[in-house]
């Protein structure tokens, strides 16, 4: 039976476009069908790895928008409940009115004004600049968010968000594991977990083995723009614990009030950047919002924090105001189960 | 080469897909990387999608040196 090949078959750097045999994971709602044990997979939705022999199976599950919400847990939490995270110093006041239906806009939220002034820059900063600096990294769940040092095939070097979803998984951004305009696959990404300016709190670990899909890897599509870091070790994971993630509905992401945090190049070298906002729109395979962010954020988490614990519903990956993550639907849950199993 | 910004991947230094006559290229943009608008200088914070741009000048790593912002 012919089966369309979508394109979240695992890509990696060590072999990629490989097919191999679906792996266990969490069940994807909707789609059918799936490919068998040994058939051939080329599929654009298949993940593939940066090593020989680690590519993954493809799940023709997940394609379909989420009809039930998907959840991967945390490695902690407790039932607390709340919404944004508690940042000294961040004003929570535009986070909660962004997206909001007009005859929930009270006259105080409004006359904070636009999230767009004129003459503001346009490209990621999305209004005033309302970041906060997380000065305490070794708090849950900063320290699970990190600096990444990429080494590209041409020689350039680049720095990118990453997080960790297991013990040995770092996700991050599709063009922060394999970059078009560097030459493909990353040689290798230092993992900085917390790092706050020149303090590297719990050292680093040097990654060389990758993953993504073939969306992102042969196609280039922004749709499929994610990645993933497997490290050698599960040590650093296994100490700081690691983000659950989430593929929600339509309606569950909708005016979702996410949080986000990563190392923007704009600031001081090293040190992590806070902002939350309202999700203003939701596509098949994107999320939007205003958030404030910038280079370097790229692969950074985009999470809901709630009854505990957070989960992360997009891969922070571009910039334009509004900016938007790859949303993590079916398919992308499934490859995050895998990869953080591996 | 002139071209229509498609995408900003917010890596660092920013990694751009422009939309060329021949097609969808991906580059970076050089860490130290000057870009122009209207003859002054400004941050790569102005760059945006949809935006023309002429790419004026590459390192030797194919990273776009020098960037004008036509519109």
């Amino acid at each position: 039976m012919g089966i369309s090949v979508p394109k979240h078959k695992e890509s990696d750097s060590e072999n990629p476009g490989t097919g191999q045999p679906p792996k266990p994971g969490g069940c994807g709602c909707g789609g059918t069908g799936g490919t068998k044990p040994g058939e051939s997979t080329q599929a654009p939705h298949s993940a593939v790895s940066s090593e020989a022999g680690g590519g993954g199976g493809e799940s023709m599950l997940g394609e379909a928008t989420p009809t039930v919400d998907q959840v991967a847990p945390s490695s902690n939490g407790q039932p607390e409940g709340g919404v944004l995270e508690s940042v000294p110093g961040f004003d929570p006041q535009r986070a909660f009115g962004e997206g909001m239906p007009p005859a929930f806009l009270t006259e105080d939220l409004l006359e904070l004004g636009e999230c767009r002034p004129e003459g503001a820059p346009a490209e990621t900063i999305c209004g005033n600049d309302d970041r906060i600096e997380v000065t305490n990294t070794t708090l849950f769940p900063w320290r699970a968010i990190c600096k990444l040092i990429i080494r590209f095939p041409n020689g350039a070097t680049g720095g990118c968000t990453g997080w960790f979803i297991g013990p040995k998984a770092v996700m991050t951004a599709g063009h922060c594991v394999y970059s078009h305009g560097n030459g493909g696959w990353a040689r290798q990404i230092e993992v900085i977990p917390g790092m706050r300016g020149a303090t590297r709190p719990y050292g680093s670990m040097v990654g060389t083995s990758f993953r993504s899909v073939t969306g992102w890897t042969q196609s280039a599509d922004p749709n499929y723009d994610y990645g993933c870091i497997i490290l050698p070790s599960p040590t650093l994971g296994t100490q700081l614990g690691y983000f659950g993630f989430a593929a929600l509905t339509d309606a569950s992401l909708q005016n979702l009030l996410v949080n986000n945090s990563g190392y923007a190049g704009d600031k001081p070298f090293g040190t992590q950047w806070y902002n939350a906002g309202r999700v203003t729109n939701v596509t098949a395979r994107k999320i939007y919002y205003m958030l404030d962010t910038f280079g370097g954020q790229s692969g950074s988490p985009t999470w809901r924090y709630l009854d505990g614990q957070r989960h992360a519903v997009g891969v922070h990956a571009y910039g334009g105001c509004p900016n938007s993550s790859t949303r993590i639907v079916s398919a992308v849950f499934n490859n995050m189960l895998n990869w953080r199993n591996s | 080469m002139e071209a229509t910004i498609v995408n900003i991947m917010e890596s660092w230094p920013l990694q751009l897909a422009l939309q060329t006559p021949t097609g969808l290229e991906h580059v970076t943009l050089a860490e130290d990387a000057r870009i122009q608008h209207a003859g002054a200088s400004v941050d790569p914070g102005a760059l945006h999608p949809g935006q023309r741009v002429r790419v004026l000048k590459r390192t030797s790593r194919g990273e776009v040196a020098e960037l004008e912002i036509l519109s």
